[in-house]
């Protein structure tokens, strides 16, 4: 029903000043002709202001003759009367235009290329990539139209043997290059070069499989660091000479070099210390809490709401912090901290001796089982010493664990001495 | 402005009998006895349906035809949001509404 101001702003409308004496009549008249009105208002002296459609203005006429008021035409506005004003000044038009057409022209076009590894590229330049590319075609200035993105991976993905995938994505005129590196066996898994395995830890043996090599030890044996477990060089045997050709010269053997390979499974022992305090602290939340808005610019702080102190006297503190989004470089300074404290009350417990034993061998092993290498299995556990401060214990933990202490260390020595 | 002339069914008894069948039957009185219907907001937006006329608008007066007489708005910086041949909306500061003299 009403005329709603934004709903104004799409009309096309006029202006419009009355004068006279009959400025009423004259209001009731062209009301009785259908014409609509908006926003009236006196204006000094006997006229008003008022605006009315652009088509109603004619009608208006003989209506003011009618009743002697005098009708002046103070502004056009709306759309239409905007466009004919532009229309006149074709200078700017045209460069409004060929504004417009620039951007859309300029953003077909690729401005930057960026390479945008996942995970760290360990063989690949990415600058040695982007030459790539732009050889393929993808480099800064190139048409975005010309260029088929399916293409180009697979261009990229043929000359590059490197890499395992390669994705070509835009983001407006910036050209991403996702690359992914292949994953090469590591050379200590692979390769050829002959190579014994060495106990990388002391330990008992308790399990050996030998796939390449000579064997030189064997389960229930103790090791020491740096022994050698799977030998790469295979001696001769000592094969008993047939009766009869005693004496004979025998064909020399030279020993065989290969690359040991095989799973040696040890008892191992690692020992640790862990304490635990005998007071034991224990904060739980009463369910009481309050919050606080803070305001932070980069000079000072401002409360909005809450107290600036934490208002309990045992709390825990949560933060939310709202900023802004960045744009490039520039980051809004202004930001809003929401403060949550919870309030908690601390409850303070004396813990028995094995309780407090038991805590501490939990934190000893705890941090040993961290540091233990994959598939090695727990066999058992013991503590072997507790020393007691006033208010600590103190426990020394013994960890028995199966693990392959197998270590691979390549040979060295060339081929030929090892044969003398 | 030409007088109005007074219809049978305008007569001081046939309102009083519209009014009555209007609360009898439940229906709205500005619709069936074409009394004016006024709504105000606050003290700065009137919309005033069913009027018959502006007899005199100045910045701080304006008097407005109804069907039971004249409505008579005071106040400051009137304003005529909208004027159409049913409706009224008046901004500005509303000091004070009133009736003047019932035509029947």
């Amino acid at each position: 029903m009403r005329e709603r101001d934004w709903q104004a702003f799409f009309k096309n409308y006029v202006v419009i000043e009355v004068e006279g004496n009959n400025r009423e009549e004259f209001l009731n008249a062209a009301l009785h002709q259908g014409l609509i009105f908006w926003d009236i208002i006196q204006g000094p002296g006997p006229k008003f202001r008022a605006k009315i459609p652009v088509a109603s203005f004619a009608r208006l006429r003989p209506v003011a003759r009618k009743t002697r008021c005098h009708v002046r035409l103070l502004d056009k506005r709306g759309p239409i009367f905007w466009w004919q004003r532009v229309r006149t000044r074709k200078t700017f038009l045209a460069g409004a235009i060929f504004f417009l057409l620039a951007l859309l022209f300029l953003s077909n076009f690729v401005w930057a290329v960026d390479v945008l590894p996942r995970g760290e590229l360990k063989k690949v330049d990415p600058n040695l990539l982007k030459a790539i590319a732009a050889e393929v075609g993808l480099r800064a200035g190139a048409w975005k139209g010309n260029l088929d993105v399916r293409a180009l991976e697979h261009e990229i993905l043929i000359r590059v043997p490197e890499l395992a995938w390669v994705g070509v994505s835009f983001q407006g005129t910036r050209a991403c290059i996702e690359v992914v590196e292949k994953l090469f066996p590591s050379p200590e898994e692979g390769g050829s070069t002959p190579a014994h395995i060495v106990a990388a830890k002391n330990g008992i043996i308790s399990e050996i499989l030998v796939l390449a090599g000579q064997p030189r030890v064997k389960a229930g044996d103790t090791v020491r660091q740096g022994d050698i477990l799977i030998s790469g060089l295979i001696l001769p045997l000592q094969q008993e000479k047939p009766p009869g050709q005693e004496g004979q010269p025998e064909p020399p053997i030279l020993p065989r070099l290969v690359r040991a390979r095989g799973i040696v499974r040890a008892r191992v022992w690692y020992e640790a210390e862990g304490q635990f305090p005998r007071e034991e602290i224990k904060e739980t939340l009463t369910g009481q809490h309050s919050t606080s808005l803070i305001l932070r610019a980069p000079d000072r702080e401002y409360v909005l709401k809450g107290s600036p102190e934490p208002p309990y006297t045992s709390f825990r503190r949560e933060d939310k912090v709202i900023r802004l989004p960045a744009w490039r470089s520039f980051t809004f300074p202004v930001e809003l901290i929401i403060v949550t404290y919870f309030e908690t009350s601390v409850e303070r417990r004396w813990l028995s001796r094995e309780e407090a034993i038991n805590r501490a061998k939990e934190e000893a092993l705890l941090a040993l089982r961290q540091g233990l290498p994959d598939r090695a299995k727990v066999l058992g556990e013991r503590i072997t010493g507790i020393t007691e401060e006033p208010g600590l214990v103190r426990v020394k933990v013994l960890l028995e664990v199966e693990e392959d202490i197998g270590q691979i260390i390549n040979l060295k020595e060339p081929p030929s001495q090892a044969g003398n | 402005m030409p007088k109005r002339q007074r219809k049978v069914w305008e007569t001081a008894e046939a309102v009083k009998a519209k009014d009555h069948m209007a609360s009898f039957l439940d229906l709205p009185q500005e619709a069936v006895c074409d009394w004016p219907r006024l709504t105000l907001i606050g003290d700065t937006r009137l919309l005033l349906e069913n009027h018959r006329g502006v007899v005199i608008y100045e910045s701080e007066l304006l008097r407005v035809n109804v069907t039971l007489g004249q409505l008579e708005i005071r106040g400051k910086d009137l304003k005529l949001k909208v004027l159409r041949s049913d409706v009224i909306a008046v901004e500005g500061s509303i000091k004070s509404i009133r009736f003047l003299g019932s035509t029947y």
